[in-house]
């Protein structure tokens, strides 16, 4: 049914065991992470500078806004559901952030007005999904609409400037030597891990995902779980959207077009089963880097942008493919 | 599995030693591929490069920021000497420019001018000139008399300063009234508003469109109104579709010509200036050309 995560029972790590977790680890991971490693050497090879530090570092705070949403999403896929409007919410909540400030708000309450934003929209999702028994594709087809819509309210369709000190460090600054961004990704994947991998919660989820009748049997509230997971992904993209607006100094309404389908990409790459049930925080962030890796790479080759469409979809496929394969070797 | 992964890691520990020679040169930063305007600027880019034979990598930001940033970042770390940019936002280009500035690359501006910065240069059509051309125009092929309606894209600044222009050369006509002024972006929203503006104004005699897709979806307009022998539509950017439209379509009169191959040239001639160390002046308007029926 579901695959329990490799780190879920572990008392005491001897050698043996510990030789099992890394076999375990290559088993779940090995596919994907020879993709991106094979990735990194081939663009390695073509611009000797991809492999430094400064560009490692580069790449992450691109990819933080996708890894972020991406956190999101991997709950709504395990669950079995989709939230096709994580970019539109990514774009709201830059957008309630600048108008916040243009009302003279500080940073605290502003940044809590955008984070509950993001969740009241994934409480819309969830209710829309788990009330009134709608497939959350067509629920989040809509309410991406909507949100894109209400983006454009405020300033007519035009960028809004964001001059906040706080919020534009959250972008530009860096803390002991790593971009803020990064830092903020990486918590974020701990907290989103540990939720999964070590919570009742989490394990609610995989089950559910798994077999969503067993689920209802064993006395699960299925329709507050459903809530429940699209509001952290409505949170996750607001974050994602903060992130991004503090990286461009302004909310654009724009925004993170586009967003939920590498969001999606991600966390497949990364293993995340459509159907449900299967997949991990780990896997996802994975999967963030290796588009990441794609994008910056293809930049550092000077592949015209239309080939890099190309080559990002048939590298999606491919990668999926080897991980599958890998996986179907290992069991 | 883990023998292919040592390999792997082997190999990129190799590569990661032999790294030297970083690539020098002029890296670009177009907003969009999805325009003629756009395919000209960096076609005439490209082909100015090859004559002066120096590396220019061309990235298209899509008009989305957060891409242009991405690929401004890589330019950074690929090390180019000179960053040309068309800015997909005006003022949302702030930290890419300042970005690349920090990192002691000269920044120039083209088609599009940065706000709240100070870039080398900004090479770009003089757009209030042109929008008094139109006006111009206007007033000549009206005799002076009418009532003029305008498709406009209120939050770009070229196009406010096309608009500016048109309505301060329009006052040198007394006789021409402005009675509609409303926005239209693309193609298919342009045709809704002058179908709009048509249908509340039936005395309009003339059009102008910010663009040349305003323009064009205007004299569709007109003519699916039945106006071709009252209504004269004026537009800006002249490209070549729109060009033809002037020589064999009655109702186009006119066209404001941008010269988007000029500007890729001179954004290349002086990226090379500044690289060399010559200097440059801060603003190179380009006048742009009336292109009318012979």
């Amino acid at each position: 049914m579901n695959q329990t995560p490799a780190t879920t029972s572990r008392p005491t790590l001897d050698r043996s065991a510990r030789q099992d977790l890394f076999r375990s680890m290559l088993r779940q991971y090995g596919g994907i992470l020879l993709a991106l490693l094979v990735l990194c050497i081939f663009f390695s090879v073509a611009n000797p500078r991809f492999m430094s530090v400064a560009n490692f570092m580069n790449v992450f705070q691109q990819v933080a806004v996708i890894a972020i949403a991406a956190f999101g999403m991997t709950w709504v896929i395990l669950l079995g559901e989709i939230d096709l409007s994580v970019g539109s919410i990514i774009a709201v909540a830059g957008m309630v952030g600048a108008q916040m400030f243009a009302l003279g708000w500080g940073f605290a309450p502003a940044l809590l007005v955008t984070l509950l934003t993001g969740a009241v929209m994934g409480l819309v999702n969830g209710m829309l999904t788990a009330k009134l028994l709608l497939p959350s594709f067509i629920v989040t087809v809509a309410t991406m609409s909507i949100y894109r819509g209400m983006v454009s309210l405020p300033t007519n369709g035009a960028p809004a400037m964001i001059t906040d000190p706080t919020w534009t460090a959250i972008g530009a600054n860096a803390f002991l030597g790593l971009p803020i961004i990064i830092w903020i990704v990486v918590a974020l994947f701990l907290v989103n891990h540990i939720a999964l991998s070590r919570t009742t919660f989490g394990r609610k989820t995989y089950l559910t995902g798994g077999n969503r009748e067993a689920a209802l049997y064993s006395g699960i509230k299925v329709d507050r779980m459903k809530i429940v997971i699209f509001m952290i992904s409505g949170l996750m993209a607001a974050i994602s959207g903060i992130l991004l607006s503090s990286r461009l100094y302004s909310a654009q309404t724009n925004a993170g077009m586009s967003y939920e389908l590498d969001a999606i990409a991600a966390a497949v790459l990364g293993g995340t089963s459509l159907a449900g049930g299967v997949g991990t925080m780990v896997g996802t962030l994975i999967g963030a880097l290796i588009i990441g890796a794609l994008n910056n790479g293809m930049n550092m080759m000077s592949v015209p942008y239309f080939y890099q469409l190309i080559v990002k979809g048939l590298v999606i496929i491919v990668a999926v493919w080897l991980d599958v394969r890998s996986k179907r070797k290992n069991a | 599995m883990s023998r292919i992964l040592i390999k792997s890691l082997a190999t990129g520990a190799f590569v990661l030693a032999a790294g030297a020679a970083w690539a020098d040169g002029i890296g670009a930063s177009l907003l969009t591929q999805q325009h003629p305007f756009y395919i000209e600027i960096a076609n005439a880019m490209t082909a100015e490069a090859e004559a002066r034979e120096v590396d220019l990598e061309i990235s298209i930001a899509n008009q989305d920021l957060s891409k242009q940033l991405a690929d401004v970042e890589d330019f950074i770390v690929k090390g180019v000497d000179v960053l040309v940019i068309s800015p997909v936002d005006s003022q949302g280009v702030l930290p890419a420019i300042l970005k690349a500035q920090q990192a002691g690359i000269e920044v120039i501006t083209v088609d599009v001018p940065a706000q709240g910065v100070e870039v080398t240069s900004y090479v770009g059509t003089d757009n209030y000139t042109g929008g008094v051309k139109a006006a111009e125009l206007m007033g000549e092929v009206l005799g002076g008399e009418g009532k003029v309606a305008i498709i406009d894209y209120p939050t770009v600044q070229s196009v406010v300063s096309r608009i500016e222009g048109f309505k301060k050369g329009l006052e040198d006509f007394p006789g021409i009234e402005i009675v509609a002024q409303q926005t239209g972006i693309t193609r298919a929203e342009a045709l809704a508003t002058a179908q709009n503006m048509l249908q509340a104004n039936p005395e309009i005699t003339g059009i102008f469109g910010f663009g040349d897709d305003a323009a064009l979806a205007a004299a569709v307009a007109v003519k699916s109104a039945g106006l071709e022998e009252q209504v004269r539509v004026i537009g800006f950017d002249g490209m070549e579709e729109a060009r033809n439209a002037v020589d064999t379509d009655p109702v186009m009169v006119g066209v404001i010509q941008q010269f988007p191959d000029q500007m890729g040239k001179i954004a290349v001639e002086t990226a090379l200036k500044v690289a060399s160390g010559e200097a440059v002046p801060a603003e190179q308007p380009i006048v742009p050309g009336v292109y009318t029926k012979e």
